[in-house]
């Protein structure tokens, strides 16, 4: 594929239109660029380093299609390497996770050490290899970059990737004040959930920021969540959930796109000392000031960190990410995240407003998931080969807003509603140029051999 | 006259098929009216290939209802029309077997069975399925027997868009 096959799926006319053609949805060859130079080309996130906690800690996950092993090294420096032997390239490491010194294959048992060395070859005095194979290097071929920035584990199997924070670009603010919600930082709490649908990875990417799907797609959320309460007071007893509620008549709210590829949505929160946080608003504002408290407490945000991880803290808090299997599947993984010490009763309203909400066993996740899946059904309709992100194009505003000069970032652009779609233009852009750019480098390099 | 060992069986056995057909045959008030008032439910999750959590008030959960008002969330939700992933409702059919009972009390005891749950789901013209292990503690009230608290533990836990009452 050509930049030029690419080009034209995307028309990008400002202040006119902004349109996708949808075979980006569909195609298997553009799939296997968006592996090979967003998922396999660049910064993607691991995990929080609550799985990772002490030296020689280790995780074996996946990089878009290739296996690794992250392991935690002293203090806050992280490596990875490809999970495969460098003798017949068996897996290395087969657990999920754990603490090790060595590695041992388990196919031939070569011993590799948690920095990748190779330190014992099995009988290698009985080899009769050819000269100088002992002097060859069969280490572990390692990750490029594994960093964390306040918990939060990145990598990159690019050597020629940016530095870490100049990809995470004004994005970074918001894990910070993610990371900041409790003095001590954050902690991925026990239970995980993982689920699969089959539609597009990019569906899941656009989802999280969308604010205009809300009260469509989780009418029997939010309408359960009046019931409730209208049961709980006609008896005179406790809502035991309290659902968060989203109103965007009367309150601020808007989007951002942060630049990257990230972008965000918020809306202040009418119930916000529902929340697990809010229930400590007093607290929380005397530790971290006024502005801070109502962007940390009394504010949604919704924060797609690209590609692959979002930045949930509204409803309930959550950290969701994804590997793409196939250009009509992806697997996500979804963990709740909390501020470390918060009171016994915050956790458990935290808790349950979570189960509540989120996961494919909870009342309002299945139901995204399905949209995602009949979209990538209607997106094998051929001929009806467009959509635009025109919603809110109207009234974008580059730079910053007031919202945004306030908080101290720097954005693409702003916009003054949570239901704009405008906020897309900022990802696709980025999408069509990373992809752009991996084909150039295909093509340097293939010529250059 | 007290159920004797054999008849106690056969009564707890009675009540977990009963769940299920109240299930697949979509009789959902029956199936709330089989539970205590403050009967838990509780579908804790996994964090590692033998690592099951346990304490639903620390650790999320799969679903967890600490009464029965949680669960009639579920059954307001599946009743109402206004979710897309209950629009077309799959079909869904529980087999329950290798049911055990043990711990009997004069007030109480508990069972045990395995589970699969087939899944029928109409858009994707395919079915999936869910497998693992109930924990019942049921309660007797004279020779009528009702759900206390149910566990359930499922075993392949990578969920195909959907996991709900009706389908574990
Ligand atoms: S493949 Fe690892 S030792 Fe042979
Ligand atoms: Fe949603």
């Amino acid at each position: 594929m050509q930049p030029e096959d690419l080009n034209w799926r995307i028309k990008d006319e400002p202040g006119e239109t902004f349109r996708v053609h949808r075979s980006i949805y569909t195609d298997e060859e553009i799939f296997e660029l968006e592996m090979s130079h967003i998922y396999e080309g660049g910064w993607i996130y691991i995990d929080h380093e609550t799985h990772l906690q002490k030296e020689n800690d280790y995780i074996t996950t996946f990089i878009g299609r290739q296996p690794v092993i992250i392991v935690r090294g002293k203090g806050d420096d992280y490596r990875g390497y490809i999970n495969a032997c460098s003798h017949r390239g068996a897996k290395v490491c087969r657990q999920a996770s754990g603490n090790a010194k060595n590695f041992v294959c388990p196919y031939h048992g070569w011993v590799y050490n948690s920095s990748g060395k190779l330190l014992d070859i099995k009988d290698k005095d009985r080899g009769g290899f050819p000269e100088g194979y002992l002097d060859r290097d069969y280490d572990l071929v390692p990750v490029p970059h594994v960093q964390a920035h306040h918990g939060f584990i990145f990598a990159s199997l690019n050597p020629n990737s940016p530095p870490l924070l100049e990809h995470l670009g004004e994005s970074a603010r918001f894990i910070e004040m993610f990371a900041n919600e409790s003095k001590d930082g954050l902690e991925v709490l026990r239970g995980r959930s993982t689920y699969t649908h089959r539609g597009n990875w990019k569906m899941q990417a656009e989802n999280g920021v969308d604010g205009y799907h809300v009260d469509v797609v989780h009418a029997s959320y939010f309408r359960l969540a009046a019931e409730r309460a209208k049961l709980a007071a006609a008896a005179k007893g406790e809502d035991g959930v309290k659902a968060i509620q989203v109103n965007l008549t009367d309150t601020d709210n808007g989007n951002y796109d942060l630049g990257n590829g990230h972008v965000m949505i918020w809306t202040d929160i009418p119930n916000y000392r529902d929340r697990a946080l809010g229930m400590q608003y007093d607290t929380l504002e005397e530790r971290v000031g006024k502005l801070e408290a109502k962007w940390m407490a009394g504010r949604l945000r919704q924060v797609l960190i690209y590609p692959n991880l979002i930045l949930f803290d509204g409803i309930s808090t959550q950290l969701r990410s994804w590997n793409p299997i196939a250009v009509d599947k992806t697997e996500v993984y979804a963990v709740c995240v909390a501020p470390k010490g918060e009171p016994e009763e915050a956790r458990e309203r935290r808790i349950r407003q979570y189960e509540d909400f989120y996961g494919a066993s909870g009342i309002a996740t299945p139901d995204d998931l399905t949209e995602f899946d009949a979209c990538q059904d209607g997106y094998n309709g051929r001929l009806a080969e467009w959509h635009d992100f025109d919603r809110g194009m109207g009234r974008l505003h580059l730079g910053a807003d007031k919202f945004a000069e306030e908080v101290g970032i720097t954005p693409v652009s702003s916009a003054s509603d949570f239901a704009d779609e405008a906020l897309y233009h900022g990802e696709y852009r980025h999408w069509l140029e990373t992809l752009t750019k991996g084909i150039q480098a295909e093509q340097e390099t293939a010529h250059g051999a | 006259m007290a159920l004797d060992a054999a008849q106690l069986k056969e009564a707890a056995t009675e009540l977990l098929l009963e769940e299920a057909d109240t299930i697949d045959q979509r009789r959902w008030d029956d199936w709330l009216a089989l539970f205590e008032e403050d009967a838990t439910y509780y579908a804790p999750a996994w964090e590692g290939d033998d690592d099951l959590t346990s304490d639903p008030h620390q650790e999320i959960s799969l679903i967890f209802c600490g009464n029965r008002e949680r669960m009639w969330d579920r059954v307001w939700r599946i009743k109402s029309n206004l979710s897309s992933s209950l629009a077309r409702m799959p079909r869904t059919c529980h087999l329950v077997t290798n049911i055990r009972v043990s711990d009997v009390s004069n007030s109480a005891l508990k069972a045990t069975a395995n589970f699969r749950t087939e899944t029928f789901k109409h858009e994707e013209k395919d079915s999936t399925a869910f497998f693992g292990r109930y924990l019942y503690d049921l309660k007797r009230t004279g020779d009528q027997l009702t759900i206390q608290n149910k566990k359930i533990i499922v075993y392949n836990d990578i969920i195909p868009r959907q996991m709900d009452i009706f389908n574990i």
